[in-house]
C-alpha cells in the first residue's frame, strides 16, 4: 500500500469532486451528516465508496473524556460503518458535552491520568461496538487547557499508545497549537507517536488578536493549507515509513476548485520530498 | 363483509385504501429501495444530460443541454430566439448533444423549434438508449410488463368503482361524485407511476445523487453563471431548472420560466396504449413500433 492524498467531501463540492476523481485517492466524510438521515439516503455513500475509499470522520463522540461515551452515538456509528464499509473511521481527541451541556464545539479536556484513562476505556468501548478502533485526531486549542499535568504529546502519545489507536495527525491543528503555546512546531511533530499515525489532515486558518492575549492562529478550514503545514507533512514524510493517507479539509470560502487540486498536489509533492530524505529502510517499508 | 354493501364513506375509504395500495405496490415495484446501482456515480456525473434524461425524459436533457449552453456563453438568447455566439463554438464542445444544438442553432430558433429539430431529438434519443442498457431504464420486456400491469390496475379500479356506483344508482343514491373524482386521481396516479420508465436501479442512483448533492442544492443562490464550473448544470440535471435563481441565470425566465418548466411532477414520459404496448423511449415513442407519439416529449 502506498500513500494516498484526497479531500474531505463537502456536498457544496460534489459537482467538482467527482468531476476529478482523477486528482483524488481517498474521500472523508464527516458521520455526524449522515448518522441522522434515512438508510435510503445513507445508501449514497455506499455508491460513493465505490468510487474512492471512503473515510468516516466523527465528530460528536466526544471519545477523550472521564465520561463514558454515549452508547446510543456508538450504535448509529456502528451502524453507519455497517452499511458504508469504509477505509478507516476516525474521531477527535476530545470532549464534546460535560454536565448534560453540549458545548457544540471539540473541546480540549485537561492533560491528566484522568482523561488518559477515561479516553481508553472509551475507546476499548467503541472498538467493541463499531468493529474497530478509531484513528484518533489531536484537536487545535486556543487555549491550554487548565489542570493539565502533562504536555500535549505526552498525553497524545499515552492514549494512543496505551489503546492501541491509529492515529490521525491534524498538522494544521499542531501548527497552531505550537505557535499559539510558544512550542517549536517541529519539536511537537517529534513529540507526538509518529508510528502510529495511519491519516493526516492539512487545511488553514487565520490569526485571531485578542485585545487581552497575544495572537492566536484559529484552525478555521476556510484557507488555503499554509507553506509550513506542507513543511510539517514532508518532514512527517521523512520520520514515518508506513504509507500515510492525507486529507486535505476545506469548510467554506471555497476557491475555484483547480486550487484545491493544486493543494492536493503540493501535498503529494511533499510527501515525495519526505520519502526521498527518509532512510533506504524507511523507503522500503512505505 | 360484502364491500359493496357499505354506505357511502365506509367505501370511500375502502377505495381510497384499495388505490393507495396498488399506486404503493407500483412504486415499490420500480422504485423500490434496496437496488444497487450498478453503475458508478461519476459515469453519471461526467454527462449531466444522462442524469436529467434519468430523472425526466430525453426532453429534459435537451433542456439542461440548452442551459448549459448558454450559461457557458456558446448560445445566446434574445428573447425570443437561440443562436449560436460563434461560429466555431461546435469544436468546443464533446458531448454530440451539444453539437447537435449548436448547429441547429446557426439559423436562429425559437426554443420549440429547437427542441423539435430531428438532429437535436436523435441526440438526445441516445441517452435513454444508454440508460437501458445500463438497467437504469426498463428494457422493452419490463415496459410491456408495465403496460399490462396499468391495463390490469386501471380495470380493476374502474370495476370496482363501477360496480359501486351500479350498486348506489340501483338504490336511487344519486350521490356518486366523490367516487368519480376518487377513480379519476387513482387512474392518474397509477399512470404517472408506471409510465417513467425507470427502475430501482435508477431510483437508487438518483436518490444517490440527491443525496450527495443535497448541499449544492442548498447554496444554489449563490452559485455564479459563466459556466466555469458545472455546479449548476449538474444541481439543475439532479433537481430540475426550477431550482436555478432568475437572479443569476436570468434567461432562464424568458426560456424556460418555471409554469412551463418540466419537473418531477409534469413529466416527458408516457406510455403508449396503442400498438404494441408500452412505450421503453423517454421521448414517449416505443421504438420499433412505428408513430403514435402522443403526449410526449417537449413542453
Amino acid at each position: 500500500m502506498s500513500d494516498r492524498v484526497g479531500l474531505g467531501w463537502r456536498g457544496e463540492l460534489s459537482a467538482s469532486i467527482l468531476d476529478r476523481l482523477d486528482a483524488i485517492d481517498v474521500l472523508e466524510v464527516i458521520a455526524e451528516d449522515w448518522l441522522h438521515t434515512p438508510r435510503a439516503e445513507q445508501r449514497a455513500l455506499r455508491s460513493l465508496a465505490a468510487e474512492r475509499p471512503v473515510i468516516l470522520h466523527g465528530v460528536a463522540l466526544g471519545l477523550a473524556s472521564s465520561l463514558p461515551a454515549e452508547g446510543r452515538r456508538l450504535d448509529r456509528m456502528a451502524r453507519l460503518v455497517n452499511l458504508v464499509r469504509p477505509l478507516a473511521w476516525s474521531e477527535h481527541l476530545a470532549f464534546v458535552r460535560a454536565g448534560g451541556v453540549e458545548i457544540g464545539h471539540l473541546a480540549a479536556p485537561p492533560r491528566t491520568w484522568a482523561t488518559i484513562d477515561g479516553a481508553v476505556a472509551n475507546l476499548r468501548r467503541a472498538a467493541a461496538v463499531v468493529g474497530g478502533l478509531p484513528a484518533m485526531e489531536n484537536i487545535a486549542t486556543l487555549i491550554d487547557p487548565p489542570a493539565s499535568s502533562m504536555g500535549e504529546g505526552e498525553w497524545t502519545c499515552a492514549i494512543v499508545r496505551a489503546s492501541d489507536s491509529p492515529m490521525l495527525l491534524d498538522l494544521h491543528n499542531l501548527y497552531a497549537n505550537a505557535l499559539n503555546f510558544d512550542v517549536d512546531p517541529q519539536g511537537l511533530l517529534c513529540a507526538m507517536p509518529l508510528e502510529k499515525v495511519s491519516m493526516v489532515h492539512l487545511s488553514g486558518g487565520r490569526w485571531l488578536y485578542p485585545r487581552d492575549a497575544g495572537p492566536r492562529l484559529l484552525d478555521d478550514h476556510l484557507h488555503d493549507v499554509p507553506d509550513p503545514v506542507f513543511g510539517l507533512l514532508e518532514a512527517l514524510a521523512a520520520k514515518a515509513p508506513q504509507p500515510l493517507t492525507v486529507i486535505i479539509e476545506r469548510d467554506g470560502d471555497y476557491p475555484e476548485f483547480a486550487v484545491i487540486v493544486r493543494q492536493l498536489e503540493r501535498a503529494r509533492e511533499a510527501l515525495t520530498a519526505g520519502r526521498s530524505r527518509s532512510s533506504p529502510a524507511a523507503r522500503q517499508a512505505a | 363483509m360484502n364491500p359493496f354493501a357499505w354506505d357511502g364513506p365506509l367505501f370511500l375509504v375502502f377505495y381510497a385504501a384499495l388505490a393507495l395500495a396498488i399506486v404503493a405496490y407500483f412504486w415499490v415495484r420500480t422504485r423500490g429501495g434496496g437496488a444497487e446501482p450498478g453503475v458508478r456515480l461519476s459515469e453519471m456525473t461526467a454527462d449531466p444530460y444522462r442524469i436529467a434524461c434519468l430523472r425526466n425524459g430525453d426532453g429534459e436533457a435537451i433542456r439542461i443541454a440548452i442551459f448549459n449552453l448558454l450559461d457557458r456563453g456558446l448560445l445566446d438568447f434574445d428573447g425570443t430566439m437561440l443562436t449560436v455566439t460563434r461560429e466555431d463554438s461546435a469544436g468546443l464542445v464533446r458531448r454530440a448533444l451539444d453539437a447537435a444544438i449548436l448547429a441547429a442553432c446557426r439559423l436562429p430558433r425559437s426554443r420549440d423549434e429547437l427542441m423539435a429539430q430531428p438532429q437535436v431529438r436523435a441526440a438526445a434519443r441516445a441517452y435513454p438508449r444508454e440508460l437501458i442498457a445500463k438497467g437504469l431504464f426498463a428494457h422493452e420486456g419490463e415496459e410491456r410488463a408495465r403496460a399490462r400491469l396499468l391495463f390490469t390496475a386501471w380495470a380493476v379500479l374502474g370495476v370496482v368503482a363501477g360496480v359501486k356506483i351500479a350498486v348506489a344508482l340501483s338504490r336511487a343514491q344519486t350521490r356518486i361524485g366523490l367516487l368519480v373524482v376518487l377513480l379519476a386521481v387513482a387512474v392518474f396516479l397509477v399512470y404517472k407511476v408506471l409510465a417513467h420508465p425507470i427502475t430501482p436501479q435508477g431510483a437508487q442512483v438518483m436518490r444517490d445523487l440527491r443525496s450527495l448533492a443535497k448541499r449544492l442544492r442548498d447554496r444554489v443562490k449563490t452559485l455564479a453563471s459563466g459556466g466555469k464550473t458545472n455546479d449548476a448544470t449538474l444541481a439543475a440535471a439532479v433537481y430540475g431548472l426550477d431550482i436555478l435563481p432568475y437572479s443569476e441565470f436570468p434567461f432562464l425566465a424568458g426560456l424556460f420560466p418555471r409554469r412551463t418548466r418540466n419537473s418531477e411532477g409534469d413529466s416527458n414520459f408516457s406510455v403508449e396504449i396503442t400498438g404494441c404496448g408500452s412505450s421503453g423511449d423517454s421521448s414517449g415513442c416505443s421504438s420499433g413500433c412505428g408513430g403514435g407519439c402522443g403526449g410526449c416529449g417537449s413542453d
